[in-house]
């Protein structure tokens, strides 16, 4: 298996940075910038967890020393290496980017990397007075990024010819709404540590996003050959993880306590990550079996 | 003109001469396996194992047949693993499809994209490294030879030269085994992905062989991917966003301003 546990990792993190960043941008535009510090929060969070995400990658690649070439390459000729018979190689001296926009993960990886300089900037000078207009249309292009963000991870695993993943259709949105999902649990859980109040309608707003999220699946899971997901090696973790755990229990929570304690809504905020970081393992490993 | 190879499976008996020269060519090591009951041996194809003869078995008219593929990177015109390759390791060397090895991070992305399952990252039990796959021995086709499958095979299965005469030889070859009763012979490779540059004259559909019958370019349709990740987005943020914050943030203002009045 060629993409483990770290794959999925990066799967989920990128994917609920993204869609806390997502979920706090609109939050806070639709009820008149009241939640700017929820908003801040999201892209310090993002930097630091995309970083450590980052560094993740580059362990998990078979050649991590050479992870720059996703960046630079030199010249427009290759070298020719036949192992045993050695290299032919031109180049030039000086470095090009490696700008591929038909490749998702190169995409992925510019737009991972440009996330973490905006979001540094936003995080260091985004509350400097001279620097507020750049801020705000920065913080806008963040909201874009956002978004590709999201659609990333989805994209990266349809363009490729593995079963369940391969050219699918509704992987992408299947992500997304898991991403923003995963993304409003992380915001739960950073008011709840910064003891600041989410509107009560905002567990409503998950629990739509949580619907659409399943018909996203059960297309998923009817349109592709997904038996080793519903029937075969992984069932255990789907149907515990993503269905019991995921679904069932922050349903019932929802259903019985319309006003949920702190506590109850923290299980909640968990569960909603735990279904996410399952529901993107099983798929990644299924796609590979 | 493009050079071209033409595997006529018919013809093939499975002895593996093909994937032995491979092998010592390449000075690829060995692989340490274990017998699963199956001629098929390493059970598939690796960094360390370039061309590997499937033994398929398939029941046709009630009787078992073997169905051999020697397989390995069919070279694709339109090659998924070079789009898809992040640091344009993967890249077109003339006709040949080859992964620079100084190029390669080792991420996998070849292997998941290409159609036959061909690039390969690590041997089993070794450290992932970098992907490595059949460079369609370029060098030495470059220098005038055959590939060294192409040159060692016992039975005539290879056919090596100018893509248009290869066609022709693989057309006239289909027509032979059609009038001797395979009515369903046909040549794999001519359209599929732009033209593959490793051919196939077949007596059966692809899929006895292990063979996609219409393999898929990788990202043939990743715009659409992105516009309908794009879209969703714009759903989740009309639907549960818009339509529950923005939608009681006015009728909250316009109550308020109700009561004013």
């Amino acid at each position: 298996m060629t993409w483990g546990l770290g794959i999925s990792i990066h799967l989920l993190l990128s994917g609920m940075v993204g869609g806390a960043f997502f979920a706090a941008y609109l939050l806070n535009n639709f009820t008149g910038g009241k939640y700017k510090d929820l908003l801040r929060s999201t892209i310090s969070v993002g930097v630091v967890l995309v970083i450590l995400d980052t560094i993740l990658l580059i362990l998990d690649l078979g050649k991590p020393f050479r992870f720059w070439h996703l960046f630079f390459s030199f010249g427009s000729s290759h070298s020719l290496i036949v192992p045993g018979m050695g290299a032919a190689t031109l180049r030039s001296e000086w470095p090009w980017l490696t700008i591929l926009p038909v490749s998702p993960m190169a995409v992925g990886t510019w737009v991972l990397t440009l996330w973490v300089v905006i979001g540094l900037f936003l995080w260091v000078f985004g509350r400097m007075k001279p620097l507020l207009g750049l801020a705000g249309f920065l913080t806008k292009v963040y909201f874009v990024m956002a978004i590709l963000i999201i659609s990333y991870t989805g994209v990266f695993l349809s363009a490729t010819n593995q079963p369940i993943w391969g050219g699918s259709f509704i992987l992408p949105p299947l992500f997304v709404v898991s991403a923003v999902a995963a993304g409003m649990a992380l915001l739960v859980l950073i008011s709840r540590y910064k003891k600041w109040e989410l509107p009560p309608i905002f567990g409503r707003s998950l629990l739509i996003l949580t619907l659409i999220e399943v018909l996203f699946l059960i297309i998923l899971l009817v349109a592709s050959p997904s038996g080793v997901i519903v029937a075969g090696p992984l069932s255990f973790s789907f149907y515990v993880f993503v269905v019991l755990i995921g679904l069932i229990v922050p349903f019932v929570m929802a259903l019985r306590n319309k006003n949920m304690a702190e506590r109850a809504v923290l299980i909640f905020a968990w569960c909603v990550l735990i279904r996410e970081f399952f529901l993107r393992t099983v798929i990644l490993y299924g796609g590979q079996m | 003109m493009a050079k071209t190879m033409l595997m006529d499976l018919s013809k093939c008996t499975g002895c593996r001469g093909c994937q032995v020269a491979c092998k010592q060519w390449n000075d690829l090591e060995a692989e340490k396996t274990h017998n699963r009951g199956t001629y098929q041996n390493p059970p598939e194809l690796s960094s360390a194992t370039w061309k590997l003869v499937h033994f398929n078995e398939a029941e046709v008219n009630k009787k078992v047949r073997w169905f051999f593929l020697p397989k390995q990177c069919l070279h694709c015109k339109d090659a998924s693993c070079v789009s898809v390759c992040p640091t344009k390791a993967a890249h077109y060397a003339g006709e040949f499809v080859v992964i620079d090895q100084s190029l390669c991070i080792g991420c996998g992305y070849c292997g998941s994209a290409c159609p036959f399952g061909v690039p390969h990252l690590e041997a089993p039990g070794a450290h992932k490294g970098s992907a490595r796959k059949c460079t369609f021995c370029i060098d030495r086709v470059t220098n005038g030879l055959p590939p060294a499958c192409a040159k060692t095979c016992p039975a005539g299965v290879y056919t090596f030269g100018e893509r248009k005469d290869v066609v022709d030889t693989g057309k006239q070859r289909v027509e032979a085994l059609r009038s001797l009763g395979h009515t369903n012979a046909l040549l794999y490779g001519e359209h599929e992905l732009g033209g593959l540059h490793v051919m196939a004259v077949l007596t059966e559909s692809p899929t006895y062989y292990g063979l996609p019958k219409s393999p898929r370019y990788a990202t043939s349709t990743v715009l659409g991917h992105w516009l309908s990740g794009v879209v969703t987005a714009g759903i989740v943020a009309a639907l549960p966003f818009w339509f529950l914050f923005k939608r009681k943030e006015e009728l909250a203002q316009k109550k308020q301003a109700g009561g004013e009045k």
